[in-house]
Parts: structure tokens; C-alpha cells; sequence
């Protein structure tokens, strides 16, 4: 077998179960919601068929018997609990667990462990279904005790319209309508009709896209998921309505079945007036039919009705189809962001030297291909862009095991899940939100019965929500708990001698001071309401990424964790400034505005300046890097915005806007904190991109190491 | 009038060369066409399509089209199954 088929099926297999996990919480909180249950059993069908298909045969008979009990919930014979949400859970870790074990070579490395508890999931997810069953045979018993000169009920029949528009490009996955159609014949007894209005001439016609859609009823004594089946496979790919008629729908008051078409005008599809505009203007088709004396005028009419039908509900579902996508692997696009860097790189070099020549031709060139760069970059960075749901839901099962195995009621909110990140930035931030929200349900969120006492809802609520902020992006957990007290964490910060008992630091600064290495160990866990384990771990990571994160809280109220991160991490728009004969980047994301300043007006032993009526500091680059300074008394102040308010950095020149692919600085420069990296400049030198939230901690320490001493 | 034979196959792997055939056939026959389909083997929805847009075409052109028949059984079942009533029209 081809490795491909395989690494397609197991990737595919995944997604399935990701969706079915989403699917399965869902179904746990709207258990009457037939979708979910439907999109639950259609995963399990889907990787049992594939599984079998590959010759996956633990894969594909684990994934049966557990089809088998969702058929029996689809179906209404076994109740949605909380037990059976566990054991479907469980199931499905278990089928990645089983698939994780797949090699591609097609092999499955099983354990005993694994067979095991394989086995155990079925046992409980029959056991589960068998107590359901027997009660309601004895049920049965009973009743038909009373009634016991009753025959056994006889299976009622009934009548479904289907609307079936498969995609145009079905075709390609390989299906077969009609094959389709074979299979409801065997549900019952079946009328077609073919809407053949959006098939063009054939000079006009690609013969390997369908235009045909089919109206179809079906009458018989069949289970409505049994009808449902038969469309499993392409329900994706197509239109698909089916609804369930009365019989007052289809037998007319001399109890002769109705025609299509009637039919259609009385379930209200279709409106008499359309019916009879829409004759006239396609006459034609009818016309041609009716004149081979094929089929008598009525049965025309229905077609006519069907046709008009599929018209409608194709508006309808225009809105709802999605665009077509294709699969494309991460390191291809990984691939193409190089070049795209490597293009960017390759053209400020261009722009440099058609500059320094002065050919106006050459000039508009490099203009003109500066944009088309400038696009290019942005397409390429958009692919890399996924919405931050996908990780998002990937906490709901978290919380919910959380809250089962800490006795807690928690409720997981997630608000902005449309947000796009880079998808490294994604993948990096998944364990610190793991850390944080894990956090949170441990040592935020009280006891059911703590909260009732202090006036609060029994059930706790987390919130993740994302949002944008300039090229930022915010993401907040947010709990409403028991919030962290300030005063304990200041005792804390003394004992600690990470500060002078002395020392008045504003509350927000006091929480920063949990990030701190080893501030809050176990021992400090009872007093600090727990935060603050292994919190350094993630202001690395988030640091890592070029982000900051800052802690609100309210005590009684909540606490808020608030992640700020860059939109990518691979080119980013930079502000190019010189600093005597070196070039630095500052990201252009942060910069608020520059002004020319003279030297006199600076006030250099408070380092304030005024901007905008009020007096911010400023950094002098050039001293804080130990670099000798242009000789001039005209200079640069770039205002940038931190997350302590504006601060202006003192330059020699401003170059104007970079397009910056960000290279990374290498082991050897771990250590300092004020450049994220660099870039490569049009004349092949190297620019330091400036981290400005770095900056601000080194010169906060800088300021204190100065005040100390002065 | 012309006769275009159609091969033992009118699926979707050969429903572009049939196209193809077919309106070299119609462009150089004005005064009809016949169109041999007694051969059929295998049809699906992509042939049975074909064989619409055909319909659709010497409508608009005029073109007088006759059917050699008959179609093999399981042939005209496949139109039946599919709801496009031409089968038996085709079958004359």
C-alpha cells in the first residue's frame, strides 16, 4: 500500500476524531440536538470503512463496536448520560491512541495494554447499552402482558421527499449518484425525478462536472437512519434535504396518491403563480417531451416543480457552501515563507543599488517589484494564518476532565475563536494556555459549595477569549474565582528578597513578581491560592514568541491572565533607524509617531520628555547600547507603546519603513533581552530588531540598579 | 445522415472523447444524425448527462438526431434509476 494513502488516512482519521471529541462535548449539552449525535456516528462510521479499506482490522473493528452503540443513541433506544459521554470520550482517545500506534508501513503495534483497554471501553459501552436494552424489554413485557391479545406492532411505513444536489465536483471523489439511488430502492418503493435545467448544450458542457439533481420520494418501512446512511458518504459534498411527509401530503381526498408536483405547491415549495410563469418560459424542455409522448402534461408540470425547487434551495445553500480548499503540507508552506523572506531579502538589495545607481528605469523596477513583493508577502503570510478555535476547543475536554476530577463545576466560554494567529505562534502557545487555564480550574475556580457561600454561581466559568490589537494579538483567560490576593504575594516577594519590605509597587507589578523563577513553589501554594507554579515557564514561552503576559486580578472576583503576541513571527513590517553607523529595527506594530528633537530640549538627567501635553521617558539608544553617536544636535524620537505606557527612544536618523524577515539571533545571544532577532539589510548588513518589551524590563532593572546606587 | 457508433463504455472516464466525437458529428452533418448506441455496455451519471447536453444541442441547432438501437437492458434500467426519462425515448 502507498505510504501517502496511509499518512492521508491517519491524518484525516485525526481531524475526524478532533471533530468528533467537539461533536461529543456538544452532544453533553444539547443532547436533543440531532446534528451532533449524526456527526458523531458519521466519524466513527467513516474511520471504521477507511480503517477497513487499509486492512486496519483492530482499528476498524474497535471503531464498529463503537458505532454500534452510538447507532443505538442516534436512534433513540439509549439515553445520552454523563457515564456514556465519558465512555465515548474514552473511546475516542482510544481509537487515536490505536492510531498513534500506526505505522506507515500499514502495520498497528499493539500492546497488550492497549488490546486491554480496547476491551475494557467495549465491555462498559455495552454494558451501558445492554441495562438500557433490557429495561425496555421488560417494558415491553409488561405492556404486552396487559395487552397481550395484541399482535406485535407492524412497522408503519412512510413517505420522505429527499432534495439530492451533489456537488459539481463529485465526480472527482468517485462517487456515483445513481448508485445512491440503487441503494434507496432497496429501502422502498422510490420515484425519481432528474432536474436536468442546469445541464448546458453540449458544445457548452464539461462532461466531467455534474449538473444533474435528483427530487426523489421514497415510501416504505424503513428507519429514517437507515435513509440517512445511504447518503453518508457524500452528505459533505452535497445538497441534501430530507423531510418526512403526512399523509394528508401525498393521498388527495379520494385517497388517490397526489402527483409530484401538487404535492410540491401543498407543502407550500412552491407558489401556483411560479408554477404557471415557470411553464411559459420552459416551455421548450416540456414542449420536447411532451411531443415524443413520453409523459402526459402533469407529470411535465411536477418536473417543472422539482426543477423550480432546486433553484430555490440552491440559493438557499449557496450561503452555506464552503469554498473549495486544498491540503497543503505545513513545511511546504514553511518552504515557501523562506523564499518569500529570501525574495524580500534579495529586493532590498535591489532597491539599494538602483538607488545608489539613479537609472530612473531600474528605480521604477524595483518600485514596481517592491509591491508586487509587498503582496506576494502578504499572500503567503495569510496561508500560514489558522483561526485560534481549533486550539480553543481543544480545552473544552481539559476543563471538562478538570472539573470531573477536581469535583468542581466549570464552565469553559470561548469568545473570538475566529482570530487568526500564525501557525507557530499556535503550536507554541498551546502548552502555556494549558499551564494557565490548568491553573485556573486548580486554584481559581472554588468548590461548588465555597461559591454558594460567598454569593457566586455553584458553577464556575472559565473564558478564553481572543482579540486583536494593532499587530497584536490578545488572548485573556479569565476565571471567576477566588482572584489572588496582592498583600500576600508582597510578604511573599520579602521573605523571598525580591523586595525591600519597604518598597511600594503598584498591585499590577506586584503580580508580574509571579513570573518570577521559583517565586511560588508548593509550600507557597496555600496562601497564593496556588498561582504562580511554574508561571516562569510560561512568560518563557510567551517570551519566546516575542509576547508578554501581564495578570489582572480581583480578589473575591476573578483573575485574568492577558497574553499579548505578535501576528507572525517570520516577516514582519519594521521602522529602520540608525544608531551612529548601525541600522536597528523597531517593530513597526509599536511605533506611534517620531519627531525631530534638539538636544537642548531633551531633559537628560530625568530622561522625560513632553509629548502630547504630558511627560513620558525616554531611552537614549545610542548610551543605552554603548554606541557612539552620530555628531549632530538634530535627532530622532520614535514613540513607541508598551505595555507600561508610551516611551520614546532616542535615535540619530530615522531610514523609513523595512520589510523585516526576522532571523533568529542564535544560542550564543540567548542571554540579552533587548533584540528578538535580526535582519538582513539591501547592502547585506545586519540590523538588530529591537524587542521592546525586553527593553523595558532591562531598563526597568537599570533604573532601579541606578536609583539604588545614586 | 450520418451514424456515430458508441462504444461499449458512455462513463465518465470516456465521456470527454464521446463529446468530442459527438460534435465533430454534428458539425459535419447538417442533414441529421444517427447515432448508434446498440453497443452500450456500461453507462453512469456522467453518460447519462452526456446524453441531456446532446439532446440540449441539436434542440438549439436544429439537427435532427435518430437512435440505432436497442439499447441493452441494463442500460435503459440505468436511465430508469437515474429519472432522466430519454431511455425510452432513445429506445424509440
Amino acid at each position: 500500500m502507498d505510504k501517502r494513502f496511509i499518512e492521508t488516512f491517519i491524518e484525516e482519521s485525526r481531524e475526524l476524531l478532533d471533530s468528533m471529541e467537539k461533536e461529543l462535548l456538544a452532544l453533553e449539552e444539547e443532547p436533543e440536538d440531532e446534528g451532533h449525535i449524526q456527526a458523531v456516528f458519521r466519524a466513527a462510521h467513516t474511520i471504521k470503512g477507511s480503517a477497513a479499506m487499509f486492512g486496519f482490522q483492530e482499528i476498524s473493528e474497535f471503531a464498529h463496536a463503537f458505532e454500534t452503540v452510538l447507532d443505538e443513541v442516534r436512534s433513540g433506544d439509549l439515553e445520552i448520560s454523563r457515564d456514556l459521554i465519558n465512555l465515548s470520550l474514552q473511546g475516542k482517545d482510544h481509537l487515536r491512541d490505536l492510531l498513534d500506534a500506526t505505522r506507515s508501513d500499514g502495520s498497528v503495534e499493539t500492546d497488550t495494554a492497549l488490546r486491554n483497554t480496547g476491551n475494557s471501553i467495549i465491555e462498559s459501552l455495552s454494558r451501558i447499552s445492554g441495562t438500557e436494552k433490557k429495561r425496555e424489554e421488560k417494558q415491553i413485557v409488561a405492556s404486552a402482558a396487559e395487552t397481550s391479545d395484541e399482535k406485535p406492532p407492524q412497522k408503519e411505513e412512510s413517505t420522505y421527499r429527499i432534495s439530492f444536489k451533489p456537488r459539481s465536483d463529485i465526480f472527482a471523489t468517485g462517487a456515483n449518484p445513481l448508485l445512491l439511488i440503487r441503494e434507496l430502492h432497496d429501502l422502498g418503493r422510490v420515484t425519481v425525478f432528474a432536474n436536468l435545467a442546469d445541464v448546458p448544450c453540449l458544445s457548452e458542457i464539461d462532461p466531467e462536472t455534474l449538473y444533474l439533481g435528483w427530487e426523489i420520494l421514497l415510501t416504505g418501512g424503513f428507519e429514517y437512519n437507515e435513509l440517512r446512511d445511504v447518503f453518508i458518504f457524500v452528505e459533505s459534498e452535497s445538497d441534501i434535504v430530507i423531510q418526512k411527509l403526512k399523509s394528508s401530503d401525498y393521498i388527495d381526498s379520494r385517497g388517490e396518491p397526489k402527483r409530484l408536483g401538487e404535492i410540491l405547491v401543498d407543502s407550500g415549495i412552491l407558489d401556483p403563480k411560479e408554477l404557471k410563469s415557470l411553464l411559459e418560459s420552459q416551455k421548450l424542455i416540456g414542449q420536447r417531451i411532451e411531443d415524443a409522448g413520453l409523459a402526459d402534461k402533469s407529470e411535465i408540470e411536477s418536473a417543472l416543480h422539482v426543477q423550480e425547487h432546486f433553484k430555490k434551495s440552491r440559493i438557499q445553500a449557496q450561503g452555506q457552501q464552503g469554498s473549495s480548499t486544498l491540503r497543503v503540507s505545513s513545511q511546504r508552506l514553511d518552504q515557501l515563507i523562506d523564499l518569500v523572506g529570501e525574495l524580500v531579502t534579495v529586493q532590498a538589495r535591489l532597491g539599494q543599488i538602483s538607488s545608489d545607481v539613479g537609472e530612473e528605469n531600474l528605480l521604477s523596477i524595483s518600485e514596481e517589484l517592491e509591491r508586487l513583493i509587498d503582496d506576494l508577502r502578504d499572500n503567503a503570510m495569510s496561508l500560514r494564518m489558522l483561526p485560534i478555535g481549533s486550539t480553543f476547543s481543544q480545552f473544552r475536554r481539559m476543563v471538562r476532565d478538570l472539573s470531573v476530577d477536581l469535583g468542581k463545576e466549570i464552565e469553559l466560554k470561548t469568545i473570538g475563536e475566529e482570530t487568526e494567529l500564525d501557525k507557530t505562534v499556535l503550536d507554541k502557545i498551546h502548552d502555556p494556555l494549558v499551564h494557565i487555564i490548568r491553573n485556573s480550574a486548580d486554584h481559581g475556580i472554588e468548590l461548588p459549595e465555597v461559591r454558594k457561600k460567598a454569593g457566586k454561581e455553584a458553577t464556575g466559568t472559565i473564558t478564553l477569549e481572543a482579540k486583536y490589537s494593532g499587530a497584536a494579538v490578545m488572548i485573556i483567560v479569565r476565571d471567576d474565582g477566588r482572584g489572588i490576593d496582592p498583600a500576600a504575594i508582597r510578604k511573599k516577594a520579602v521573605q523571598r528578597g525580591l523586595l525591600d519590605s519597604e518598597e511600594q509597587i503598584s498591585d499590577e507589578d506586584v503580580y508580574q513578581l509571579l513570573f518570577a523563577p521559583g517565586f511560588s513553589t508548593a509550600e507557597a501554594v496555600t496562601n497564593l491560592s496556588g498561582r504562580g507554579v511554574g508561571l516562569d515557564v510560561v512568560e518563557k514561552n510567551i517570551q519566546s514568541l516575542s509576547g508578554s503576559v501581564t495578570i489582572q486580578s480581583e480578589p473575591g472576583n476573578g483573575t485574568s491572565f492577558i497574553l499579548t503576541l505578535p501576528l507572525t513571527l517570520a516577516i514582519i513590517d519594521g521602522l529602520a533607524v540608525s544608531v551612529g553607523s548601525d541600522t536597528i529595527i523597531i517593530p513597526l506594530a509599536s511605533v506611534e509617531s517620531c519627531m525631530e528633537i534638539q538636544s537642548h530640549e531633551l531633559d537628560q538627567r530625568r530622561r522625560l520628555i513632553s509629548y502630547r501635553e504630558s511627560l513620558i521617558p525616554y531611552v537614549h539608544l545610542a548610551g543605552f547600547l554603548d554606541i557612539p553617536e552620530q555628531q549632530s544636535s538634530r535627532k530622532q524620537m520614535v514613540i513607541i507603546e508598551t505595555s507600561h505606557g508610551h516611551l520614546g527612544i532616542l535615535v540619530d536618523e530615522v531610514l523609513g519603513d523595512h520589510q523585516t524577515v526576522i532571523k533568529s539571533l542564535g544560542n550564543m545571544f540567548k542571554e540579552q533581552k533587548c533584540f528578538s532577532g535580526a535582519s538582513i539589510l539591501g547592502d547585506g548588513s545586519i540590523a538588530l530588531i529591537l524587542d521592546i518589551n525586553g527593553l523595558v524590563n532591562t531598563m526597568d532593572t537599570e533604573a532601579l540598579g541606578q536609583d539604588a546606587a545614586g | 445522415m450520418l451514424t456515430v457508433p458508441i462504444g461499449s463504455k458512455c462513463v465518465i472516464d470516456t465521456v470527454k472523447g464521446l463529446k468530442s466525437s459527438l460534435l465533430e458529428a454534428l458539425d459535419n452533418s447538417s442533414e441529421g444524425v444517427l447515432l448508434d448506441v446498440s453497443h452500450i455496455e456500461e453507462i453512469d451519471t456522467a453518460g447519462i448527462q452526456l446524453f441531456v447536453a446532446l439532446f440540449n444541442e441539436v434542440e438549439k441547432r436544429k439537427i435532427p438526431l435518430k437512435f440505432k438501437g436497442p439499447m441493452k437492458e441494463k442500460v435503459l434500467e440505468q436511465f430508469q434509476l437515474s429519472g432522466v426519462r430519454y431511455g425510452e425515448q432513445i429506445n424509440g
